[in-house]
């Protein structure tokens, strides 16, 4: 109940509240305004009720004389009385009529309505009264039924007044209204004494049962005034008091003890009922005081109720509407409020965070409401922060997302994820495809998918590998370099069309948690970067053994190797020749044939120095050896065939080249052996350049000829020998390397000057480097160390002399030895090769900057006009 | 031996009633007060068997007669005779002692009948 | 306390190299060794907790070596340092519990950093 009543909606449970609360006021002011008017209209109707009561009364008080009257009329046999009878009937008519008069009163409907019986009978004992008269005046009935046929009328009459007046809420009133019962009863009874009195008085005679009679009447009379003495008001009882007294009242009251005594009724039975009825008539008085008082007080109390019934209406209205004022401006304000909040809490559990709630009153839910604009305000707030989040990592998801998925497929390596089967990821990049020319990628086992692309030995170390890439207890570099197929040859196969690939993988763990989740596989394909360095290494290899096939050239005499060349062709030639004549399939004589003109052919290139030739008739020989041993066939021969092509290409090219050869020194207007001259200066750069190259240095090499000497045949050697070990010397010593030289402002490439000249007699070799110089203490030191010198010798040596020390035999400041030193000699080779041809030096060493050394050669003018 | 009945009322018509209904009954009326003072001498020195009460005496009222008459251990009943609208003051007598009460005016018939109910 | 290493290699230059390299370690050199029978037995003497071994050897090959060292004491820290290209012998020597894998020839640095690993791995 009290949870049902917990859970209604505000504007039930304000219903709850007030609508009880309402109920009550109204019930409240209903009761309030009943009571009002309930008196008002007992007091209305008590006053109709006393005025019809007075009616009455008045009547029975005449039918109270009539009944005295007539009692003493009977009594006496109708000889007093008469008139007064006569009289008393008419007045009784009278106050009958006037009662009868005042029932048909319109404002007494109600009323008469309310007692309807009861007026009725009143009416019809009333009604009785002109029988019993008839009897009364025939005589037909005793003095005693007389009276009590009027009693009982009167009887009725006063009850009919008892019940007419005895209904009021007014306690005083109600009390009054006794008081005024008891007195009329008490006057009745009065009344009756007067009546028995009358008729004892008239027979101067009282029987046993009148008299008890009487006794109970005064008794009764008695106890009725006592009753009407406590109950009724003192203005009442003062006003009996000071009426019902004097002469008359004492004279009623001797008489009345004179019956009582019953000893001589002598007494006047007029004088009796004329001193009863005086008194009776006070009576009368004080009951109409009372009765006019009740009226007054009554009409009073119905003004009052009246004026309180309005006042209480309009108090209870004024009031009541108030209260609804206020409770409903309270309410509404509060239900609209909440409406206001209901409203806004529906709008921002929607979502709509837009606005603010305005709660215009300060009470709790003015408050309530701030809070709440507050809470929103943070809501919104927190709610930006997310949704900037939620943005930056949609942003950042869709761009590394989109950027993965761009790189994969864009990106020239293969890259893939392996799980801990060795399987490869659902997502890899799309370089994959296209390196291994195979669609099915994704969930294979990486091993499985290299199976048929490498060897099989490498697959088992793959396999051990990618173990141990899993093994957390391994270093990863450790195990990395291991990597079995770090670099490896593959063969793919695309629409039947095998293709060699050389292909990079590289395996890289990916932790998650501090666990080895994947490993990351990057695929590169290498075949192009291979395939070129392989060009470029075939390529070099060309050039060195076109290089070597000049230079093997240059070293025969071109008339010599003119000859061998021609022959060579003419004798491979012959070779083709006899093979395209062989009809009967003859090779084995065909093979003997070709091994002997191979081998003669092998036999002249050594002769004239031709290394090149001679290794490659070689390699044929060997060919042709290794068919022999076996039963030869025509595709056999086929092989052979193709190599003395080879052979006889090589011939045509080396013939080429002379004729080249020929041709430029047809240009050159050159006495003497030019060829040779510019043969050694090609050789003396390109030695210059191999051995700046393993010094990890740049030289250029000048050849300057302002005379165009000619060098001798007998001087091209000695020339050379001398040129490369000055060449090594100042490239390895002379020459700094390149850091050095930028250090020092030089150009980096180290500048080697030959010059070559001549006057009538002598020959002049000029050799000139940019290096750092000789060093006169490294010489020393040197010397010292080889035990050339003594510190003693050197003391007293000049500084050419100490320079000198660079051509002794022993002496080399290189603390290597490697393949450039030429012959191994160092400088003091030139020395002796000086020293043989009769030759001269001077050295010019500027510190840091220059190392120059001219040469004298006699001129063999004699000797080459000998040869001439 | 018919019973002894104490009369006690200021009104001599009260009292000529009460005495004629008890004597026709068989009563002993052995005396008759009209006050308070004479109504105690009588009761003490009687003994009645009943006592007829009223109310208001001029001297003292009827419940002050009732303490004395416990007071002085007077045995007799007592019937408490009251005026109309007494209610509270014949309940006060009753507590006091008093046997029973009847309501003036009466007839001789409605005395008899607490007489009765009272000495049965 | 130290650790104990032992080295083994049938270089004497190698040895001296790998020797002067490991100065600067806190590990006390138990002894050298030149073939695998050699190593076997100075394991099984002296119970070294580091050894570094060399595949190609006379006698007793590394890998050979290796099996006898773990049957010993399978708690010893083997790197293995070698010549040898071939990576699927590397790889079975890891297989039988080598911990460690250089090639020759060594540098000093890349020595250091291989035993820095090798021994932080030993010491979790």
């Amino acid at each position: 109940m009290i949870k049902r009543l917990t859970n209604l909606p505000i504007r039930q449970k304000f219903a709850v509240i007030i609508i009880p609360l309402i109920v009550i006021i109204l019930a409240f002011d209903y009761l309030q305004v009943r009571y009002h008017y309930l008196d008002y209209s007992d007091s209305v109707r008590l006053n109709k009720a006393i005025r019809v009561g007075i009616e009455i009364n008045h009547v029975v008080h005449e039918i109270q004389k009539e009944r005295s009257i007539s009692s003493g009329f009977l009594a006496n046999q109708g000889e007093s009385f008469g008139v007064k009878l006569n009289k008393q009937r008419e007045s009784t008519d009278s106050t009958l009529q006037q009662y009868y008069n005042e029932l048909t009163n319109g404002d007494l409907e109600d009323l008469l309505e309310l007692h309807r019986t009861d007026l009725d009978q009143l009416n019809a004992y009333f009604d009785k009264l002109s029988t019993l008269r008839k009897n009364i005046d025939e005589h037909r009935i005793s003095s005693e039924s007389s009276i009590d046929r009027f009693s009982e009328i009167n009887n009725n009459a006063l009850n009919t007044v008892i019940k007419l007046i005895d209904e009021t809420r007014d306690k005083e009133i109600a009390q009054q209204i006794h008081a005024i019962i008891y007195f009329l009863k008490s006057k009745e009874f009065a009344s009756i004494e007067r009546a028995i009195g009358t008729q004892a008085f008239s027979r101067n005679h009282i029987d046993f049962t009148l008299y008890n009679r009487f006794t109970t009447l005064v008794a009764n009379q008695n106890s009725y005034l006592d009753a009407f003495n406590i109950i009724a008001n003192q203005e009442s009882i003062e006003y009996y008091n000071q009426i019902v007294s004097g002469e008359e009242i004492e004279e009623v009251d001797r008489m009345r003890e004179v019956l009582f005594a019953n000893d001589t009724l002598s007494e006047n039975p007029d004088h009796w009922y004329e001193s009863s009825t005086i008194k009776i008539n006070r009576l009368k008085d004080v009951e109409d005081y009372m009765s006019d008082n009740i009226q007054k007080r009554t009409q009073n109390i119905a003004q009052t109720s009246v004026r309180n019934f309005w006042t209480f209406l309009i108090l209870d209205v004024t009031i009541g509407i108030i209260a609804f004022w206020l409770m409903t401006t309270i309410v509404t304000n509060l239900l609209k409020n909440v409406s206001i909040l209901e409203a806004y809490t529906r709008r921002i559990s929607a979502g709509d965070m837009t606005k603010k709630v305005v709660i215009p009153t300060k009470d709790e839910l003015g408050q309530y409401a701030n809070t709440f604009n507050r809470m929103v305000l943070e809501i919104r707030k927190s709610q930006f922060e997310l949704r900037k989040q939620r943005d930056k990592a949609k942003f950042l998801y869709k761009n590394i997302y989109g950027v993965s998925l761009v790189v994969f497929e864009n990106i020239e390596q293969g890259i893939f994820l392996l799980d801990k089967e060795f399987k490869i990821s659902k997502f890899h990049s799309k370089a994959m495809k296209e390196i291994f020319s195979n669609d099915r990628i994704a969930g294979e086992n990486f091993a499985n998918f290299m199976r048929p692309l490498i060897l099989p030995r490498e697959l088992e170390a793959l396999e051990m590998f990618m173990r141990h890439l899993f093994n957390e207890d391994m270093d990863e570099e450790v195990v990395n370099q291991l990597n079995p197929i770090d670099q490896v040859k593959i063969h793919t196969e695309q629409n039947g069309i095998v293709a060699t690939k050389y292909i990079r993988v590289e395996f890289t763990r990916i932790f998650r948690k501090e666990k080895i989740q994947n490993i990351m596989v990057s695929v590169s394909d290498e075949t192009e970067s291979i395939l070129l360095q392989q060009h470029l290494n075939e390529a070099e290899k060309k050039k060195q053994q076109e290089t070597e096939r000049v230079l093997s050239i240059l070293k025969i005499d071109p008339s010599i190797l003119r000859g061998f060349l021609h022959n060579s062709r003419k004798m491979l030639k012959s070779i083709s020749e006899r093979y395209e004549k062989n009809e009967n399939d003859e090779y084995g004589e065909l093979l003997s044939f070709t091994f002997d003109i191979i081998h003669n052919l092998k036999g002249n290139a050594v002769v004239i120095g031709m290394e090149l030739m001679a290794n490659k008739f070689h390699e044929i020989e060997d060919s042709i050896t290794a068919l022999q041993s076996k039963e030869v066939r025509g595709k056999d021969f086929l092989a052979i065939l193709y190599e003395v092509d080879e052979a006889d290409r090589m011939i045509a090219e080396i013939a080429e080249m002379l004729y080249k050869i020929i041709n430029i020194y047809k240009k050159f207007p050159a006495e003497g052996d030019s060829v040779s001259n510019i043969m050694v200066i090609d050789s003396l750069e390109r030695g210059a350049e191999l051995i700046a190259k393993e010094e990890g240095k740049t030289v250029n090499l000048t050849f300057d000829n302002i005379d165009n000497v000619v060098l001798p045949e007998a001087y091209i050697e000695p020339f050379k020998d001398m040129m490369i070990q000055l060449i090594r010397n100042s490239v390895v010593h002379g020459i700094e390397a390149p850091s050095v030289r930028m250090s020092e402002g030089k150009v980096i490439m180290g500048e080697l000057l030959i010059e070559l000249s001549k006057s009538d007699n002598e020959m002049f070799i000029r050799y000139k480097d940019d290096g750092r110089g000789l060093d006169i203490e490294r010489i020393k030191r040197q010397a010292l160390d080889k035990g050339l010198v003594t510190d003693t010798d050197l003391k007293g040596m000049e500084e050419f002399e100490i320079q000198s020390l660079i051509f002794r035999e022993g002496f080399s400041t290189a603390d290597k030895s490697g393949t450039n030193a030429g012959r191994g000699q160092g400088m003091h080779l030139v020395k002796s090769i000086l020293d043989q041809y009769k030759g001269a030096y001077d050295i010019t060493s500027v510190d840091g900057k220059s190392f120059e050394m001219i040469i004298k050669l006699p001129v063999l003018n004699v000797e080459k006009g000998d040869e001439e | 031996m018919s019973k002894t009945v104490l009369i006690v009322d200021d009104s001599i018509y009260m009292r000529s009633l009460i005495k004629t209904a008890m004597e026709g009954a068989g009563f002993e009326v052995v005396g008759e007060a009209q006050n308070g003072e004479s109504a105690i001498d009588l009761a003490v020195q009687l003994q009645p068997d009943l006592i007829t009460l009223d109310n208001i005496l001029p001297d003292m009222m009827g419940f002050e007669i009732l303490k004395v008459l416990k007071d002085e251990e007077v045995p007799s009943k007592v019937i408490m005779v009251s005026a109309v609208g007494q209610q509270t003051v014949v309940n006060k007598g009753l507590s006091l002692g008093a046997s029973e009460y009847i309501v003036k005016p009466f007839t001789e018939e409605d005395l008899l009948k607490v007489v009765e109910k009272v000495l049965a | 306390m130290k650790k104990k290493l032992l080295i083994v290699d049938d270089s004497s230059v190698m040895r001296r190299t790998i020797e002067k390299n490991l100065a600067d370690y806190d590990l006390e050199i138990i002894g050298q060794a030149a073939n695998g029978v050699e190593a076997v037995q100075m394991v099984m003497d002296k119970r070294p907790d580091v050894v570094t071994l060399d595949i190609t050897m006379p006698e007793m090959d590394g890998i050979a070596c290796l099996e006898e060292i773990m049957k010993i004491n399978p708690e010893t820290k083997v790197m293995i340092i070698t010549a040898l290209a071939d990576k699927l012998t590397g790889l079975i020597a890891l297989d039988k519990g080598a911990r460690g894998f250089m090639y020759k020839p060594v540098n000093a640095d890349d020595l250091a950093r291989s035993f820095d690993k090798l021994l932080k791995r030993d010491g979790e």
